[in-house]
């Protein structure tokens, strides 16, 4: 039946129609649909097994239709549309043979042939034609919506008249950036907002001097070098534009050329930056005023330590290793003998002052502060915190001094005691003044570097572009050491390398690797504490490989960190000082293993930190009084580039 | 023999920076200063003990309270951002600003007349919080701050209590 039907069809067929029907580049095919609830396929073209992913027409014949849609079409409403309009036309999503889906139009038309009702289907692949319809709608939407100012300008047709350049289009937020009405816009040129400023990408000219110009004339050499310019790519600008009500302010214009409906026009996406240039003019004035500062305040701490130095000198003998502010415990050992001179002798004075046949010639109040300090001086040791005792022992020895001053020059009494009081109150004075003055020359020198770090870091780092490099790691550690050898010199602690890394080399930003291990450094010369009286302090730096990795350990003798403080993390947060660290006077940002452990983690590396006892403690209840060797260990994956 | 009046000062910097303001008080005579170097041992003394007088800084770390400790990351992770000390005031006063709560723990003594600031914060800095604390006892520490300071601000407060 169906063989026979298929003959007729071409038989009965023009020619015309059957060379239109074979070299059509859509799909036709002709169904029988004497069934309306399942077509059958009876002809089609080559088009149609083509495009459906067949290799020969046989395998689609006599197949039903949905062999071919994916969605079941009703059929049957088809059919009634078709003989009520004689055609009908249905978007609908076909399937290849390999089960993939395409977007089609198909236009169904009813046949009579031989007094029998076929249906003929035209069907078009149209995913293209829909792509490009739907990037249209895609444009428009953004055209319409985008946060940015976008413009469409017609270019002077001629390149010797370079003006006028006129407005053929503009979105929303470009009238309002501008504060005009579309249809006040189109059709006018473009110097109606824009004021032309410098168009080399990155140029650093000052767009407010610009502005304060606006408007100038005589910019058509610039138009004509700009469409030149344009005519090469993209161009980045920043420009200044005129709103409506003559305010102006800074846009960053993004312009190319664009070719719609085969003519060419400039396509401009326009931001308003004007509040990220006030903010980059803040921040260049605020770097050159923090500048000035740093400047200031360096020459002041270099003046101060200048100062210091002759003044501790001019206090007599110093007790304490040079470099290193006294511990707690340091300078407890040395006032306490002077403390006890003091108050022995002062005892005898005030006793004697008391049991003075003659004491009703004295004022009370002129003893009285004395009994007063005896008292005070006596209970010292009750103060828990021995950092609070030694300025409490420079102020008692001063009020000793001075009521000592204005009794001698009153009374006549025991010359002899006053002038002991008064050499003891004086050689404690001295001790407690020399050990303040070296925790300020200690702070002194630890501003001093801090501000030349910061320094670097705002004028110099903040301008230098954040580059990723491959280095050799060892290089990097060597780099840290220099930046801090000044600091490790005053101090008086060396360094002791062992580099076992290979020439190993990471992938980082270098100054940040480098300020994650002048970090550690710093830490490790700052906490480092004598080993042995007659050898400095000194600093291991061993560099190695394990597995894919390169390690730096950084060990240290010196200040415990509990465990419990590594355990909880507490060491790395930002801000977070050790429970111990006061014990060495040291001061501290506690910034400096939060900024390490986040660059190393930020190249995919880590930091640890481990501190155990030297030596062993005597009693389990000493082991954080004992010193420590503290262990900072950064690690970064080997690049294998 | 005489009670000392008992303060508190909160102050991480108490025993390295600021260690000179302290003689003046001890030499006073009349008064047991206690140092709190963190915001969790501030409350923790403020739960052991009574004061008279209590001066908090602004900048101070969180100490081992995990409750301090997530309040200070929040904040900024950072001791100048962070300005733990005005949560701690909040916290102390009871105040509906308080992100850390101690509920019915929070000693009720403890009242805004009793309290100082001593910080390196300006008056613009702080005016909205001594408003909502209804703190009147406020000094900046600057260069040009006298070493009798910490004593001046607790004689203070004694005299507002009077």
């Amino acid at each position: 039946m169906n063989e026979q039907l298929e003959t007729k069809v071409f038989f009965e067929s023009p020619d015309v129609f059957r060379t239109l029907f074979e070299r059509s580049p859509n799909a036709i095919l002709l169904a029988d649909i004497h069934n309306p609830t399942e077509w059958l396929i009876v002809q089609c073209n080559e088009a149609s097994w083509r495009m459906h992913g067949y290799d020969q027409k046989d395998e689609i014949l006599r197949q039903p239709l949905t062999l071919l849609i994916t969605k079941h079409q009703d059929l049957a409403s088809i059919i009634n549309d078709a003989h009520q309009k004689g055609t009908t036309t249905r978007d609908e999503i076909h399937r290849k043979r390999d089960g993939s889906e395409f977007q089609v139009q198909s236009v169904y038309t009813l046949v009579q042939l031989k007094g029998t009702e076929y249906m003929t289907i035209f069907v078009q692949d149209v995913t293209d034609m829909k792509r490009v319809k739907e990037a249209e709608e895609k444009f428009q939407a953004i055209f319409e919506n985008s946060p940015d100012g976008i413009v469409i300008i017609v270019p002077s047709e001629s390149m010797e008249e370079t003006w006028p350049w006129l407005i053929e289009d503009c979105n929303k937020e470009f009238c309002e950036m501008n504060g005009y009405d579309r249809k006040e816009l189109i059709g006018k040129d473009i110097r109606t907002v824009s004021y032309e400023t410098s168009f080399d990408e990155g140029s650093q000219e000052n767009t407010f001097e610009k502005l304060e110009k606006w408007p100038v004339k005589g910019d058509d050499v610039l138009r004509l070098q700009y469409y030149q310019k344009i005519k090469q790519g993209r161009i980045r600008k920043k420009e200044a534009h005129r709103r409506k009500d003559g305010t102006t302010f800074i846009i960053e214009a993004s312009s190319r050329l664009v070719s719609l409906g085969g003519k060419e026009y400039v396509l401009g996406i326009d931001r308003d930056i004007t509040k990220e240039e006030h903010l980059r003019r803040f921040l260049e004035d605020l770097q050159i005023d923090v500048g000035r500062t740093f400047h200031a305040f360096s020459s002041t701490l270099f003046q101060m330590r200048l100062a210091l130095t002759p003044t501790i000198q001019a206090l007599g003998p110093d007790p304490f290793r040079n470099g290193f502010a006294p511990t707690a415990d340091e300078t407890w050992q040395a006032v306490v003998g002077l403390w006890n001179n003091l108050v022995t002798s002062l005892k005898k004075l005030v006793d004697e002052m008391k049991s003075d046949s003659r004491r009703d010639l004295f004022p009370e109040s002129d003893w009285s502060t004395l009994d007063n300090l005896l008292s005070l001086l006596t209970e010292l040791d009750k103060i828990d915190k021995v950092e609070y005792r030694i300025p409490v022992l420079q102020r008692a020895a001063r009020q000793i001094i001075d009521s000592i001053d204005k009794i001698q020059q009153q009374h006549a009494i025991r010359r002899d005691l006053l002038r002991e009081v008064k050499f003891n109150a004086e050689q404690l004075e001295r001790m407690a003044c020399l050990i303040i003055l070296k925790r300020v020359q200690d702070r002194i020198i630890e501003a001093h570097f801090l501000v030349r770090d910061i320094r670097q870091r705002v004028l110099t780092d903040s301008k230098t572009e954040e580059k990723t490099e491959i280095c050799e790691f060892w290089r990097l550690v060597t780099d840290a050491q220099k930046g801090l050898a000044e600091y490790a010199t005053y101090k008086g602690v060396t360094f002791k390398e062992n580099n076992r890394s290979n020439g190993a080399r990471v992938k980082v930003v270098r100054t940040h690797i480098v300020r994650a291990l002048n970090n550690l450094l710093d830490n490790a010369i700052k906490y480092s504490w004598w080993r042995d009286a007659n050898v400095r302090p000194w600093i291991d730096i061993n560099c190695y490989l394990k597995e894919d990795r390169v390690y730096v350990e950084i060990e240290d003798y010196g200040v415990p960190i509990p465990q419990s403080e590594i355990d909880q993390g507490l060491i790395f947060q930002l801000g977070y000082r050790g429970r111990l660290s006061g014990q060495r006077d040291r001061p501290g940002t506690g910034i400096g293993l939060f900024d390490s452990r986040a660059m190393a983690r930020r190249y995919g590396g880590d930091l640890v930190i481990s501190s155990h006892p030297a030596t062993p403690p005597i009693k389990p209840s000493d082991k954080l009084k004992v010193p420590h060797l503290k262990t900072a260990t950064l690690y970064l994956p080997i690049s294998k580039l | 023999m005489k009670q000392k009046r008992k303060i508190l000062w909160v102050e991480d910097e108490a025993r390295h920076d600021m260690v000179q303001l302290i003689a003046p008080v001890i030499m006073d005579g009349g008064y047991d200063i206690v140092v709190a170097e963190n915001a969790s041992d501030g409350i923790a003394q403020l739960l052991q003990y009574k004061f008279e007088a209590i001066i908090v800084d602004i900048r101070i770390p969180p100490g081992d309270d995990p409750a301090w400790i997530d309040l200070y990351e929040k904040s900024g992770k950072e001791k100048v951002a962070a300005r733990l000390g005005r949560h701690f005031l909040y916290t102390i006063l009871g105040n509906p600003n308080a992100k850390i709560n101690l509920g019915e723990k929070r000693p009720k003594w403890i009242t805004s007349e009793m309290i100082g600031l001593l910080t390196v914060e300006t008056d613009p800095e702080l005016a909205d919080d001594l408003k909502a604390l209804v703190l009147n006892v406020y000094y900046q520490k600057g260069a040009e701050t006298p070493e009798t300071i910490l004593l001046d601000i607790i004689k203070e407060i004694n005299d507002q209590n009077m």
